[in-house]
């Protein structure tokens, strides 16, 4: 027998490149995971007949396998669609790396193993062949990958038994009996229905899962059902709705690939209001978790933020677009992502710069609308995401660790972005991008960058004598953390908030409307910024620095006001180095009195080589 | 740049033609490059989790 490799046409590898790609391109790709899926399935077969055990009190094996080689006869279409499911991948992955590491409880293990039976039974079942096998149930819970969940008045581990005849199924365990509704997607006796949102518009149709039940659904060890009430769910359909429309409308190729390519979403629950949280995995192609949105193009902007890691996660499963080394310290290398707290690995930084590729492109779309209460919030997020994707693409080309394939990714994706960088904004809105990435990048050099203490204290003795900078050896830097605190959010907030609800924002400066609470946290001096007035903010920032020398928020907003008043030079040395400056400052201000800008500007003096090579 | 013209060869052994029939029987020798390459991505999980802008985490 023959076996070939999967080919990727070099057609769908620059389109995936220019952070697009259609529904040929994404059948593609499933088609690939599709071989990875079943090869999975045949490693975990592999290594579930060398011991055995871990299927506890379930049959064998071989049984399951027969089940599924009898349901391909009747419907390899069915097969595929299960095994394509993203928590089926999701559950593969995971036992396959719970007994090749041996991280497993031997007692409850077999009903996670166990489900391999339930995988068979659910292709059984949708693939209308006769079947009757033993399935686990854990704490009353059974779930039929695919199609929904048997809930039973049971505690702990049991067996149930299950059978499926001419395409109805029925579990029994103990003295309970669940019969799988004709629609195993409607709810009954026993019985919650695995949901799938239609969502229609202009001429795509997207049949989503909405998962509050699947146990894999979290990504990771199984999880208890978290039934979404009625109207949750009406809620998450009507914006997943509305965000469609806007999909369809903005972006006809992404939405006509998620079609093929988003498979469900997985609500989580509603944290503290003030940050949207999603996230995916290259174990499960298809899914993503998203906790509730304040709108629809907020939704959708995530929508294509999760799609772009699907997309790269499984061109990733193809062709390696970052060397795959032991790790060595080299492999570990971490580095600046603008949209991150932390510095990242490269392969981080990879599928973040693709993200970002992707949401600079929705907004540049969604900002072409004739709406023009939304057209300057599009805008500064167009300028702001492609600046972001552009400066983390830039670090990632430098970086060694590319691949050749990776590299020529990355050029091309280069292309793309700078067809982006190419188009004109209003001044307000690239002014305000920059701003806003230069406030992070300063904020992370800030927590993340540690000058060498020792040169810290010659240069402040250079300072006090009167001599120049450049007179002390530069000594780099070290990536650590600094400090363990997140990004400053509130003055980017705050920004927003003057973007989208600008009445509002007027009642907030006037004091006559708290602080709303994705900005809690914010400075007298931040609404000054926000507000046009940088002189004022300055004045404030400079104050919180008198107050706290160390405080990054005071010298952030230092470096962002300087920047914007260009009353002194050393705004360049503020903005790329601020962590030089503060710690000079707070040294120096032990034995002097000097101000943070004085201390920049005289820093402000040393060559840019000499600055250079302070870098870690 | 050079852009390029041809199918790219993968890593990934093409099993969308097999039965579960014959990949159950199948000399794990020949799927054994793909195998070892799946392990090494299953090993590594990758998980993207992300915040509100402007802390969108990858």
């Amino acid at each position: 027998m023959e076996l070939t490799n999967h080919t990727l046409p070099a057609e769908h590898f620059m389109r995936l490149a220019a952070g697009d790609g259609n529904s040929s391109t994404l059948q593609t790709l499933i088609s690939a995971e599709f071989s990875r899926r079943i090869l999975l399935l045949r490693i975990l077969f592999d290594l579930i007949k060398g011991q055995p055990d871990v299927l506890g009190p379930l049959p064998p094996i071989d049984s399951a396998w027969d089940a599924l080689e009898k349901a391909e006869l009747n419907s390899s279409g069915v097969l595929a669609a299960v095994l394509l499911s993203p928590q089926i991948g999701v559950w593969l992955s995971r036992m396959v790396r719970v007994l090749r590491t041996d991280e497993f409880d031997p007692r409850s293990i077999w009903t996670e193993i166990g489900y391999v039976h339930t995988l068979a039974f659910a292709i059984a079942l949708r693939s209308r062949t006769d079947l009757t096998a033993s399935i686990p149930v854990r704490d009353g819970n059974a779930m039929i990958p695919t199609l929904g969940m048997a809930h039973l008045p049971l505690i702990g581990q049991h067996v149930a038994a299950v059978a499926t005849s001419q395409g109805r199924g029925r579990i029994q365990c103990a003295e309970y009996r669940v019969d799988i509704p004709s629609d195993p997607h409607r709810d009954g006796p026993g019985w919650w229905g695995l949901k799938v949102v239609p969502l229609r518009a202009e001429k795509h149709t997207l049949r989503i899962v909405l998962d509050d039940i699947d146990g894999y659904r979290n990504f990771d060890a199984p999880i208890p059902p978290g039934r979404l009430d009625e109207g949750s769910r009406a809620g998450w359909e009507s914006q997943l709705a509305e965000a469609w429309e806007i999909l369809t409308v903005d972006w006809p190729t992404q939405a006509e690939a998620m079609t093929a390519g988003l498979l469900s979403i997985t609500p989580l629950p509603v944290g503290d209001g003030r940050e949207i949280r999603t996230a995916s995995t290259g174990d499960g192609f298809g899914a993503a978790l998203m906790s509730s949105h304040p709108d629809a193009v907020s939704l959708a902007t995530s929508m294509v933020h999760e799609f772009q890691h699907i997309k790269l996660g499984s061109l990733i499963h193809l062709i390696p677009l970052v060397e795959q080394e032991p790790e060595t310290r080299k492999s570990q290398e971490l580095v600046y992502a603008p949209w991150r707290d932390d510095p990242r690995p490269v392969p981080g930084l990879l599928q973040g710069v693709y993200a970002f590729a992707g949401i600079a492109e929705f907004w540049r779309r969604h900002g072409g609308r004739p709406y023009p209460e939304t057209r300057a919030l599009a805008d500064f997020e167009f300028a702001y995401a492609r600046r972001q994707a552009r400066q983390g693409l830039t670090t990632m080309l430098a970086s060694p660790l590319l691949t050749p394939r990776g590299r020529e990714f990355g050029e091309l994706l280069g292309r793309h972005l700078r067809e982006l960088l190419a188009e004109r904004l209003p001044a307000a809105a690239s002014r305000a991008a920059w701003a806003a990435a230069a406030d992070h990048h300063a904020a992370w050099r800030i927590r993340h960058l540690q000058p060498d203490p020792a040169q810290t204290t010659r240069l402040v003795n250079a300072y006090l004598a009167g001599s120049a900078p450049h007179s002390v050896e530069p000594v780099p830097g070290k990536l650590g953390v600094a400090e363990k605190t997140r990004w400053y959010q509130s003055r980017l907030a705050l920004h927003r908030l003057r973007l989208t609800e600008p009445e509002e924002f007027v009642a907030l400066l006037a004091g006559r409307r708290p602080m709303p609470p994705q900005a809690l946290g914010a400075a007298p001096a931040d609404l000054l910024l926000a507000g046009g007035d940088p002189t004022g903010a300055q004045a404030g920032y400079l104050e919180m620095i008198a107050e706290d020398p160390g405080s990054t928020a005071g010298w952030t907003g230092l470096a962002i006001t300087a920047a914007a008043l260009r009353s002194t030079d050393s705004w360049r040395v503020l903005v790329r180095r601020p962590e030089l400056v503060r710690a000079v400052y707070q040294e120096t201000q032990r034995q002097a009195a000097p101000s943070p800008i004085a201390i920049a500007e005289w820093l402000h003096q040393a060559p840019t080589a000499w600055l250079s090579h302070l870098q870690p | 740049m050079d852009h390029p013209q041809d199918d790219l060869e993968t890593e990934l052994i093409d099993l969308t033609c097999i039965s579960m029939s014959t990949l159950r029987s199948c000399d794990p020798h020949l799927l054994a490059a793909s195998m070892a390459r799946i392990l090494a991505q299953v090993m590594k999980p990758r998980s993207n989790f992300g915040n509100s802008p402007p802390g969108r985490v990858d």
